[in-house]
């Protein structure tokens, strides 16, 4: 039997209408442009983000697209042809595969590529990989939506289980699943590119793609750690309990149906090298989200945690939470003596965080706390969130349990700022206006002193938020829906979040012009990386609402403002001299930095600012001793 | 002829399983601390009698909670290698757990080697004998080595006796091809290939 024979198989089998036939070529001539486009820009893009570097990536092995350009355009060129007998069999193909007839995909992939090389003396030469690339390429979008039935048959239910338990563990810390602390990533969204990356998979139609994006997203993991920690090494043991909070933390609606896809139709040989390597870690984690229950959490004892009451400093911040759930209850309040109040910069910016204020130890020190308590009875679900809460970056607070003598009611946790964080401590803050005098913006998990104000140079008075905090700001929340777009928030909140911060960035370089505002030149990195995110933002809600259709939370209802935020994305570009490619020039970058010398305070309030605020009624204060049992 | 196969290195947390696979993919010149970072899955190039063989080194998550998961990593695995530390008994009866789980559960004969693991360490500390180890290796018809990660002249031996069992094994064929052959296409009977008369889209 030869492989022309299979391939005669696949051809004379198709006794095809020609109404499908003709359905067959429009989606076929539709396809080809969109589609080699894509390829081309996501091989582009994961070579720049590093994936290169690693010697036994698919791209050096199975994909390099050396030639890309013109190789694949012309094994395209000849498959989208109607004329050619090589598009009939694919033509022929789709139509069996799509009536159930033939479902084996990889091996009419290997038989075509075999004929084509054998019979088209253009592509003498040519890369096998290659050829196999661009005929999966245009065959997969024609079979995708039947492949992914098949892929689905059993799993749909199981599909539904792990994004449920997806849900219900997705406040799980790094910690908490036992992620090697020297591992771990302190950001507000840790591990948040790998998390976008894999998120992504849902876009590509082609197995092979599917791949390469689980393997990037594996590269973004050992990139993100090696920025922080260069002599990490990352090993099976370790490495999979961080792809298991990435797993987890990614969300992705029907996983395991894409998993199956993956094993059902792509090349077998990828799986048996390092892209299989991640990809059968995805499988085992998605097995082991979808099996994990309560016990096999540690430190998590939320029950146990959650019987002393938590000892906040900032209750106004609890309320709209408070309101909600009627199991919270907030006491009255009364002065801890010993222990000086202390604002976490990366909890003030983040208005999403609840507990804003952590203390620190000061034998000079008292502040006044109001106990929070949650009812025994409490779903486990909001003990869990108020844990977290708590204790998320447990290496910025330490639970601490302090106990009056004679009034067990008043032990409690506070959290409070660890020894070895206090080198971040740089500018004071006044007590009454928190958020106003926040100076020189430090790293995510900076902390500052709340008590007297001082500042470095008297004309800042405390005012309106600094330029560099605002921008902060956005860099926070343009990160977080990196993380979490663009499936789980709804399609307007991702566009009003991008649209409001770039318009308060163009504000921002407005004043750079008028040389009333100076922008500290380390914001100038952030602000390309913002703009490059917003950019991404903008082509994946287009995408996600043009791939999913009725399936987009939040389809497109008002195209306008999609359309308003590309506008005033590409007017911000322009002004920062963005160039073509959205990188920033470096003219730009040095004349702006030359400009940079002094911060100077912005002149406009963003309307999320908290202002702290005491306790409508002070009732008497009572003093507490404090016991140091450290938990 | 380039062979490729996959290998995967199976113990409890803590026995050395990355040591061992980075100390055997350990290169010369290693400048990228990326190459280093990565240490989870590792490919080894070596030329056996004019073959390539290339050797893809899984190391798998050893953690008690992936026991019962660890299914998918050796499942179609072409070699295996157990690895326990002489110092710690519960690693060793850890391996002969994996050793019925992957007779089991794999299809197709996999070559399997026993690690005993950390023999740099005082014999005193030992607590698992060579002999313990050997023997029971033959039993299971395992080959066993004592090995150092700090040591990689321990390794190659390993390596290199399973590399040359599995070209045996697989008589110079590539493991994948294997995996393509048993999913043949129906193939109808040598009808005249359509005539590819010109349009080659050009």
């Amino acid at each position: 039997m030869s492989l022309q024979g299979s391939l005669a198989a696949h051809s004379m089998a198709a006794d095809t209408p020609v109404s499908v036939s003709y359905e067959t070529i429009t989606l076929m001539k539709r396809n080809s442009t969109r589609l080699h486009i894509d390829v081309k820009r996501n091989t582009a893009g994961l070579l720049a983000k590093g994936v290169g570097v690693i010697s036994e990536s698919i791209f050096s092995s199975q994909y390099l697209f050396g030639n890309q350009d013109r190789s694949f355009s012309l094994a395209q060129r000849i498959l989208l042809d109607t004329g050619s007998s090589s598009s009939r069999i694919l033509e022929n193909y789709v139509t069996r595969f799509n009536t159930g007839r033939d479902i084996h995909v990889y091996q009419f992939i290997v038989s075509l590529r075999h004929y084509m090389l054998e019979k088209i003396p253009e592509l003498v030469g040519f890369p096998p990989t290659e050829l196999d690339f661009a005929i999966e390429a245009t065959v997969f979008p024609l079979i995708h939506k039947k492949a992914m039935e098949y892929a689905e048959e059993d799993n749909k239910e199981e599909d539904a289980q792990l994004i449920a338990q997806c849900e219900r563990y997705s406040a799980l810390t790094q910690s908490q699943l036992r992620i090697d602390p020297e591992l771990q990533i302190t950001d507000r969204v840790p591990f948040h590119r790998a998390i976008a990356t894999l998120k992504s998979i849902i876009f590509s139609q082609m197995p092979s793609r599917k791949m390469q994006i689980i393997l990037s997203a594996a590269q973004m993991i050992y990139t993100e750690i090696a920025e922080r920690n260069p002599n990490a090494i990352v090993g099976g043991d370790q490495f999979v309990d961080i792809w298991i909070y990435v797993v987890l933390k990614a969300r992705i609606p029907s996983l395991l149906t894409i998993l199956n896809f993956i094993s059902n139709f792509a090349n077998p040989e990828l799986l048996h090298g390092q892209s299989g390597y991640y990809f059968t870690s995805v499988q085992l984690a998605a097995n082991y989200i979808k099996n994990l229950t309560d016990s096999d959490i540690p430190v998590t004892n939320a029950d146990c945690e959650c019987e002393h009451p938590f000892l906040v400093a900032d209750p106004t911040r609890l309320l709209p939470l408070i309101q909600r759930c009627p199991q919270l209850h907030i006491g009255s309040p009364f002065l801890l003596a010993g222990y000086a109040p202390f604002v976490l910069e990366d909890a003030l910016l983040d208005t999403s965080r609840v507990p804003t204020v952590v203390l620190r130890e000061d034998a000079n020190a008292e502040t006044e706390v109001h106990p929070l308590s949650v009812d025994g009875d409490a779903p486990q679900a909001l003990k869990e969130l108020l844990v977290s809460w708590f204790t998320v970056q447990t290496r910025v607070m330490t639970p601490l349990l302090v106990r009056t003598p004679g009034e067990t009611a008043l032990a409690g946790r506070i959290q409070l700022l660890s020894p070895d964080h206090e080198e971040y401590a740089h500018a004071l803050l006044p007590n009454e206006t928190l958020p106003q005098a926040i100076l020189r913006v430090q790293t995510l998990n900076d902390g500052r002193w709340m008590g007297a104000l001082t500042l470095d140079d008297p004309a800042d008075s405390p005012g309106p938020i600094p330029s560099g905090v605002a921008i902060k700001r956005f860099h926070l929340a343009m990160q977080a829906l990196d993380a979490y777009s663009p499936i789980l928030p709804a399609h307007d909140h991702v566009t009003g979040v991008t649209l409001r911060g770039c318009r308060r960035l163009a504000q921002i370089l407005d004043e750079i012009d008028d040389n009333s505002v100076r922008v500290v030149g380390r914001d100038l990195p952030v602000i390309r990386r913002m703009m490059l995110q917003a950019e991404h933002l903008i082509s994946l809600l287009k995408r996600s609402a043009e791939l999913l259709g009725a399936a987009f939370p939040d389809p497109v209802t008002e195209e306008s403002e999609v359309a308003a935020l590309s506008v005033e994305v590409r007017r911000l570009q322009k002004k920062l001299g963005l160039a073509q490619d959205g990188r920033l020039g470096v003219a730009t970058i040095s004349s702006v930095l030359f400009n940079a010398r002094l911060v100077k305070l912005a002149t406009c309030v963003p309307a999320e600012v908290h202002p702290l605020k005491g306790p409508p009624v002070p009732p008497p204060s009572r003093k507490v001793v404090v016991e140091n049992n450290r938990l | 002829m380039v062979s490729e196969y996959k290998l995967v290195l199976l113990g409890e947390g803590a026995v050395g399983k990355t040591s061992i696979l980075l100390q055997y993919t350990k290169r010369k010149f290693e400048s990228d601390h990326i190459m280093t970072i990565q240490a989870s899955f590792r490919s080894k190039v070596l030329n056996i009698a004019d073959q390539t063989i290339t050797l893809n080194l899984w190391d798998t998550a050893g953690q008690e909670k992936f026991h019962s998961l660890a299914l998918v990593y050796y499942r179609d695995a072409n070699a295996a290698v157990l690895v326990y530390d002489v110092t710690d008994r519960d690693s060793f009866d850890r391996v002969q757990n994996w050793v019925q789980e992957l007779v089991k559960n794999v299809d197709g004969k996999p070559i399997l080697a026993i690690a005993a693991n950390k023999t740099d360490l005082p014999k005193s500390q030992h607590v698992i004998s060579s002999e313990e180890g050997r023997e029971y290796a033959e039993k299971v018809g395992a080959q066993f080595f004592e090995t150092s990660a700090k040591d990689v002249d321990t390794l190659n031996p390993m390596f290199l006796h399973i590399a040359k069992n599995l070209q045996q094994q697989h008589g110079g064929r590539n493991s994948t091809e294997n995996v393509r052959s048993t999913r043949t296409l129906k193939i109808e009977d040598d009808s005249a290939p359509e005539a590819s008369t010109g349009g080659c889209g050009c």
